[in-house]
């Protein structure tokens, strides 16, 4: 598999008949990228036709170089691609080993490899003490690290966190904001949340969605300098400059939205920038 | 890093060993098990009548549980919220199912075969001929687990949450269907539901359990295959297997039961007069019944014009059987051969290899000896002769229900049943006091002279008393 990344051109999500994500142009290589946006916005629709379980209503979608129309690229792609969902699912009755040697399993790594797999993948969560555990003897927290255990056990190319820190409490969030760094040095990490926070210490990227469309692209660094240029009347040190930063972009793009005459190029590709 | 085997790490393993798998397991263990010993006195020492019961059992108790079983395990991705990631994994959708459904259909199957082993083991002890048909065994343990895969497809696709009671429920009804009055083929050979008389009287045929296994497997494997296969056209495969085996089955009903051939034979003592025949199917009892009819024999010695031989009625109606070609008329009869209660009816006459009433045994044997007289009209309205007939068979064998002359309702008195004179105890006794009183020779002489008269309903050739 050559390509890295995913890249989306013109992607179109219907969900019951609303339109989750609205002929969006987007990509993402090696590297943490940040999903940021309020309920609603699309990012869960977003990762989920980038993990191949939902299909989009129009456009185009490439995964490590590969279309995803045809079912042997997809399954190929499958392969070296890595997902947590927003609503984890479990089976409370496997250890953590078991479990997450069934997503090995289940992503056909060589039977091999697997074992040595699991061990390093819980290592890197920080679950080693407890691999021999019922799933259902662990702490929310806990299972939510299993969750991303079974996301990097096959160290995937791409992969797919949908909001990856609920349920970890703050030293977790810390190492977890470490383990998306390493990960992200060698394959793209797409990460979605609505904790601005998680973007500003993990990610290099950032993209902000609003309404099914991009309502800002660009560096974290450069999220941070649209909230420390954007005034405000909170007292300071309450919000922080990449929260204001998202505030501003957010009424930004709406305000864009309703004036034609001042809409921002946002939904047509990477490097959109809100307001500019 | 520790190294782990690995086939530790196959989900298969972790399948086996967790979740519903082993707990439907376990209970199918339970339910076999409850049933098995609170009725173990009706079957421990018949093959014939334990292999019934379990395929009752199984059939109507296990493959429902392990329907339902199979259906919850399919509903579990569905509850657990786990489709989003298996969806978004490369192995196919048959494999996920196949790792996910074959566990149920093993640990359900592998506890009806253990109920299975356990009973026929149970069962050994107290048998003494033949042994278990093994391959009914297998087949009906294969169709609690193929049952458990239609389970599980019908949980995979109906999420409603007590799909798995109804379908247990459903289950005995639906395996009744192939056996309703509008099925025009009587001898069921497409339902797994029982069918008790033919597995008490016959076996399979090799390759009836066989049949039936790849019918019911079929029709599990072609639900698994059209559900979970990418190419849903594998499923027609085992479904036209499936199809070919009822064929089979339905072309060839009639020849896939024979008749058990132990139960044809006899087992004889010919060391006693009349001689005494049992099952073939049970010779470990002719030792019982020899004792039981001990008494009978010993004042039967050196009688004449008495029957030659005492035959299991058992034997009798299953020579029947063949000989009539599936009619149950008894055979045209050998003056010499006197049929007496069966010692193959397990659970009734015979508990663990055991008598249940010796001395009814006897007593019913005797009234068979004398039994022609008795039931004899003309014999009956003659008091006298009827008197003679009824003290002979308490001679032979004392009336376990009361002492002579204080009970003889047993006997079928005519004057206690038909309203007779109140002195016919008095008399009656007095007649069996005249026939302990003769000498043993004279008392020889009397009976064989009775004998000659006892298969025929003259009376007036009744020797007097």
């Amino acid at each position: 598999m050559t390509g890295t990344g995913a890249r989306v051109m013109g992607l179109t999500v219907t969900h019951r008949r609303a339109i989750a994500l609205d002929s969006v142009d987007l990509d993402f290589g090696t590297g943490v990228h940040g999903l940021l946006g309020p309920n609603g916005a699309g990012k869960t629709s977003l990762i989920r036709v980038l993990a191949t379980v939902a299909a989009p209503a129009g456009g185009r979608v490439e995964l490590l170089g590969q279309d995803m129309t045809a079912h042997r690229e997809r399954s190929r792609v499958r392969r070296r691609l890595g997902y947590l969902p927003q609503e984890f699912g479990f089976y409370p009755g496997f250890t953590v080993r078991e479990f997450v040697a069934y997503v090995a399993w289940l992503k056909e790594m060589p039977a091999c490899s697997v074992a040595d797999a699991v061990e390093r993948a819980v290592e890197r969560v920080g679950l080693m003490d407890r691999i021999d555990a019922k799933v259902k003897t662990l702490s929310g927290g806990m299972v939510r690290r299993v969750g991303i255990a079974q996301a990097i056990v096959n160290e995937p190319d791409l992969l797919l966190l949908d909001e990856p820190t609920t349920g970890l409490d703050p030293e977790q969030r810390v190492d977890f904001r470490a383990l998306l760094r390493e990960v992200g040095t060698a394959c793209a990490v797409i990460v979605s949340t609505h904790l601005a926070e998680d973007v500003a210490a993990a990610c290099e990227q950032v993209t902000l969605m609003e309404s099914g469309r991009v309502a800002f692209r660009g560096t974290t660094a450069e999220l941070r300098e649209l909230g420390e240029a954007t005034p405000h009347d909170a007292p300071d040190g309450t919000v922080s400059p990449i929260e204001r930063g998202y505030t501003a972009a957010l009424r930004l793009h709406r305000a864009s939205s309703w004036d034609p005459g001042t809409a921002p190029d946002t939904g047509s590709g990477s490097g959109s920038k809100a307001g500019r | 890093m520790t190294s782990v085997p690995t086939w530790r790490a196959h989900p298969v393993r972790a399948e086996l060993l967790r979740g519903s798998a082993p707990w439907a397991g376990a209970a199918v263990l339970v339910v076999l098990a409850v049933p098995l010993i609170l009725t173990a006195h009706e079957w421990q020492g018949g093959w014939a009548q334990t292999q019934a019961l379990l395929r009752s059992v199984l059939t109507q108790l296990a493959a429902p549980l392990a329907v339902a079983a199979g259906c919850w395990q399919g509903q579990r991705e569905h509850r657990r919220g786990t489709r989003e990631l298996l969806r978004s994994a490369p192995r196919t959708r048959l494999a996920r199912t196949l790792t996910a459904a074959l566990p149920t259909a093993i640990w359900t199957s592998g506890a009806a075969l253990a109920a299975s082993a356990g009973a026929l083991l149970a069962c050994w002890p107290y048998t003494s001929a033949g042994g278990p048909v093994f391959s009914a065994v297998f087949a009906d343990a294969g169709t609690v687990g193929a049952l458990s895969l239609f389970g599980h497809v019908a949980g995979a696709v109906l999420r409603w949450r007590l799909t798995a009671p109804v379908l247990a429920l459903c289950t005995p009804f639906a395996e009744l269907l192939p056996v309703m009055s509008l099925w025009p083929i009587p001898d069921r050979p497409l339902s797994p539901a029982p069918a008790t008389p033919m597995l008490q009287t016959s076996i399979p045929v090799w390759w009836q359990p066989l049949a039936t296994i790849v019918w019911v497997g079929g029709l599990g494997a072609a639900a698994i295959l059209l559900y979970a296969a990418r190419r849903r056209v594998y499923g027609l495969l085992p479904l036209a297997a499936a199809l070919v085996a009822a064929t089979v089955l339905v072309q060839g009903s009639e020849h896939a039961w024979r008749p058990d051939p132990l139960a044809l034979r006899l087992a004889c003592d010919d060391t006693v007069r009349p001689e005494i025949c049992v099952s073939g199917a049970h010779p470990g009892m002719l030792p019982e019944v020899r004792k039981a009819l001990s008494g009978l024999t010993a004042r039967l010695e050196g009688v004449e014009n008495t029957h030659v031989r005492l035959v299991d009625i058992h034997q009798r109606m299953m020579q029947a059987h063949v000989t009539t070609q599936g009619g149950t008329h008894i055979p045209e009869r050998d003056p010499d051969v006197l049929t007496m209660r069966s010692v193959a009816l397990v659970g009734q006459d015979v508990i663990r290899g055991r008598l249940t009433d010796p001395e009814q045994f006897a007593w019913d044997t005797a009234q068979s000896l004398t039994g022609e007289a008795i039931w004899c009209e003309a014999r009956r309205k003659d008091m006298e002769v009827h008197r003679i007939d009824r003290a002979v068979t308490e001679f032979l064998a004392p009336n376990p229900a009361g002492a002579a002359g204080q009970d003889w309702s047993g006997l079928g008195s005519p004057s206690a049943r038909d309203g007779g004179e109140p002195g016919d105890r008095e008399a009656l006794a007095a007649v069996l006091d005249r026939l302990r009183a003769m000498g043993d020779e004279e008392r020889r002489r009397w009976l064989s002279e009775y004998f000659a008269s006892a298969r025929g309903c003259e009376s007036t050739r009744v020797p007097a008393l």
